[in-house]
């Protein structure tokens, strides 16, 4: 920082390469020539004219309020603002700028204050768009960062929730939050993830999916290892079992690490029901992850290898829905589940208004005039049909995209080897998973390795009354959950 | 490196076993014949037209080549894995079911779940062209309807057989069908040595010692009228005593009036009931042990059942159980 405040101003004007939102002016204030700086776009001209010039124009020029002994200190102390920073060094104007504060230089000094100006950017809290419950808190996480915070300390007002924070990407310089309980969690797990990201050296970070890669880098899976979710009840449960949630600036999505298989067949909503509802619905969910992965292999191994194990009935019905069908089994199947993710990515993409229509469209064309032409079986449409809808009941698209691949894996094997080759396939699939670990955790527990404990809230949900520990597999602190215990 | 060893092993494992459901010619009922040192296979294979079925045959010097030769006059692969019949024509059966039996085993496509029955005094292609012409009907409600006895369930499928072929202490049996004046039914139970027809006996009387039936129908006289009684549940337990000379069944059969209405009559009536249905079920296990012993066959397992290969001295007691009725009466073989 130099001492002149025009030099300075006309540095960081050329450093900025004369972006069009910066906005300088110059002030004189009995005798102290003043410059002050802000970024149109990202600070409110409202606050700025309020608070900043007010105070330096009026309450300072009419010595309404005391002096200092420098003038500096008069305006350190005389501002009304609650985020007040000195700054000495050059390269931290660029942040504050960035961030929304406006910078006031004072002639003579090396210095220069950062008061927060920040305009209001964020869109309000509203409901989950990807995780949508009937019973429960609709809230969700918005991009602001502050009241993404917000929403996990109204619900954990213990003095034990911690938040720390980092700074990652060396131009975006975007925040990153870890939270987690400090006399449940396992302090190693936190440091062990502080140290990943610590590590972290890139550009930028501009959303929560960008840390992933680098939080999980020994072992390559397409199932996710950590859960990313707009729901602040759903981090708040997880950090009170010991897990650690990770929330980054600008992003509606927090991440919860560690998280395990079973994890992703829960939903928040099974706090909100009756336990013995929850379990069925849980069992519900596995059902489908099996039909959503299997089904299609499945019938085209006995539709192609094994023929003998349809019963007869079955077979007949087959034979003659198949029997003007031009391609194979495998490739209708294919190409039909093909079409659906297409139809799928369109639904995700294309604005609300055209999703009516390319609903009739993708349902008429791939069922029934289809069916109708000839191209596909009516058998082939049901399969994708009960595969497709099993696989949306998992709201986690890290989960959706891995149960695809998988299924396409699975697709391959029965295509070449009827069921010889699902079951080389199933076996694969078992191992594959039962080798994964997330932070030293076997990403099968509590099922394999067996934990008795664990089990009351993974394949069954115990009522909260009897739910009294915390997963051991987590190896957290205390591991009572009822009447503090230790 | 072991996954692509796995997947190498895995081609081996399967072979070339690729096949489309359409791309099939699927049979459901086979017939076999042998006339002049020729085997004549005819198959009923479900037709491209839905409801319909077509009938193909083919002669050769051996069971196999007759199956060639069907399979060549196709245009789609002939598929006997979901076959429900096989029926073996009296000359067949004679000659020895080994060469059959031998291919149905190691086609590993087929299931040897499939009913096995034997046609009399015709021939197996005769039958097929009957189901043909009448599609509505299938051979396993021949079980059902039949006008005598109707089955629980029938194990008389080709496993069942093979599995009695090769049992020291049993005989295979198969059920035999009879095509009169254009009418096929249920006629009598095949006898058979090892794989060799040996003769045909009395059905009814092999499953009441063997128990596996669901209603027996017996017509005798009821009051005044000609009745038709039922029996709808039939239990037999069996009782061995250590001297070989007192061997005997027991049987517990509760009957179920049908069309004659107990309780209104005298106890003169009853008595003659219960007396008609002993000598009924009486005539028929006698006629079917007479059988056994004259042919040299044990189509029951009598090793499990009295403990000794022998059953010449076994004495058979019955009791009846209805509701208002209970009277014992004794069978001599």
């Amino acid at each position: 920082m130099k001492s002149n405040i025009e030099k300075t101003v006309q540095k960081i004007t050329n450093d900025l390469h004369n972006a069009s939102d910066l906005k300088t002016r110059f002030l004189d204030i009995k005798g102290h020539k003043i410059a002050y700086l802000f970024m149109e776009s990202v600070t409110s001209g409202d606050a700025i004219s309020e608070f900043i010039v007010r105070s330096i124009t009026f309450d300072i020029k009419q010595n309404k309020q005391p002096f200092f002994e420098t003038f500096f200190q008069s305006l350190q102390n005389n501002i009304s603002n609650n985020s007040l920073k000195v700054i000495q060094n050059y390269q931290d104007v660029f942040f504050y700028l960035a961030s929304g504060f406006t910078l006031i230089l004072v002639e003579g000094y090396k210095k220069c204050l950062a008061l927060e100006t920040r305009r209001d950017l964020s869109r309000g809290i509203t409901e989950s768009s990807s995780e949508g419950i009937i019973r429960g808190p609709k809230d969700s996480f918005t991009e602001t960062h502050t009241v993404n915070q917000g929403l996990i300390r109204k619900r954990i007002k213990d003095p034990n929730l911690v938040i720390e924070d980092l700074f990652i990407g060396k131009r975006t310089q975007s925040k990153v939050s870890l939270l987690y309980m400090y006399d449940i969690t396992d302090l190693k797990k936190v440091k062990q993830i502080k140290q990943k990201l610590q590590k972290i050296n890139v550009d930028s970070i501009l959303d929560s999916g960008h840390i992933r890669e680098f939080l999980v880098t020994k072992q390559k899976s397409v199932f996710p290892k950590m859960i990313s979710t707009e729901r602040p009840d759903l981090v708040c449960t997880s950090i009170l079992d010991g897990k650690i949630a990770i929330l980054v600036e600008n992003s509606p999505y927090a991440l919860i690490i560690p998280a395990l298989f079973i994890d992703f067949f829960k939903n928040p909503e099974d706090y909100y029901q009756k336990s013995l509802n929850a379990t069925f619905t849980r069992f519900l969910r596995m059902i489908a992850f099996a039909l959503t992965i299997l089904v299609p292999a499945l019938y085209i191994s006995v539709t192609t290898f094994q023929i003998q194990v349809l019963p007869e009935k079955l077979l007949t019905s087959l034979f003659y829905q198949r029997l003007h069908v031009p391609f194979p089994t495998a490739f209708e199947i294919v190409l039909l589940l093909t079409f659906f993710e297409i139809l799928r990515e369109c639904d995700i993409r294309i604005p609300s208004a055209m999703g009516t229509s390319m609903s009739i469209v993708g349902g008429l064309v791939l069922g029934d005039a289809a069916v109708s032409a000839g191209l596909v079986s009516q058998a082939s449409v049901i399969i994708v049909a009960v595969t497709s809808i099993s696989g949306l009941l998992f709201s986690d698209i890290d989960m959706i995209n891995g149960i695809r691949l998988w299924r396409f894996i699975f697709i391959l094997f029965s295509s070449f080897f009827g069921l010889i080759g699902f079951t080389l396939c199933f076996i694969l699939f078992t191992i594959k998973l039962s080798s994964l670990k997330v932070m030293d955790v076997p990403y099968l527990s509590p099922i394999s390795p067996f934990h008795f404990t664990g089990l009351k809230d993974s394949l069954i949900r115990t009522p909260k009354n009897k739910d009294d520990k915390r997963p051991n597999y987590l190896s957290p602190k205390n591991r009572y959950k009822l009447g503090g215990r230790k | 490196m072991k996954k692509w060893i796995l997947l190498f092993f895995c081609f081996f494992l399967v072979g070339c076993d690729f096949k489309e459901i359409r791309d099939l010619s699927i049979v459901s009922t086979m017939g076999i014949d042998f006339e002049d040192g020729k085997y004549r296979v005819s198959v009923i294979v479900i037709s491209k037209e839905e409801g319909e079925s077509k009938l193909y045959e083919g002669e050769g010097n051996s069971f196999f080549k007759a199956i060639q030769a069907v399979n060549d006059k196709l245009t789609e692969t002939l598929y006997l894995g979901h076959m429900q019949n096989v029926i073996v024509s009296e000359t067949v059966s004679k000659n020895g079911l080994k060469d059959v039996l031998s291919y149905f085993i190691k086609e590993d496509v087929i299931q040897n779940n499939f009913y096995l029955f034997l046609i009399k005094e015709s021939f197996s292609k005769d039958v097929l062209t009957y189901l043909m012409e009448n599609s509505g009907y299938t051979l396993s409600n021949i079980f059902k309807g039949n006008n005598m006895l109707s089955l629980k369930k029938n194990d008389n499928s080709i496993h069942a057989f093979i599995q009695d072929m090769k049992d020291e202490h049993k005989d295979p049996v198969i059920h035999s069908l009879s095509l009169q004046d254009h009418s096929l039914s249920l006629h009598s139970l095949a006898l058979f040595k090892k794989d060799k027809l040996v003769g045909f006996t009395d059905i009814a009387g092999y499953y009441l010692l063997k128990g596996n039936m669901h209603q027996i129908y017996l017509s005798f006289p009821c009051g005044e009228k000609e009745t038709t009684f039922s029996i709808d549940h039939m239990k037999f337990q069996t009782s061995l005593s250590n001297n070989s000379a007192t061997h005997h069944i027991t049987g517990n059969i509760s009957l179920k009036e049908n069309g004659c209405n107990f309780k209104t009559n005298t106890n003169d009536d009853s008595k003659k009931i219960k007396k008609n249905i002993q000598q009924m079920m009486q005539g028929k296990i006698d006629t079917f042990l007479r059988d056994q012993k004259k042919l040299n066959v044990q189509s029951l397992d009598y090793k499990s059942l009295f403990g000794m290969r022998q059953y010449n001295n076994i004495k058979s007691k019955i009791s009846l159980h209805t509701d208002k009725l209970k009277e014992e009466g004794e069978l001599h073989e």
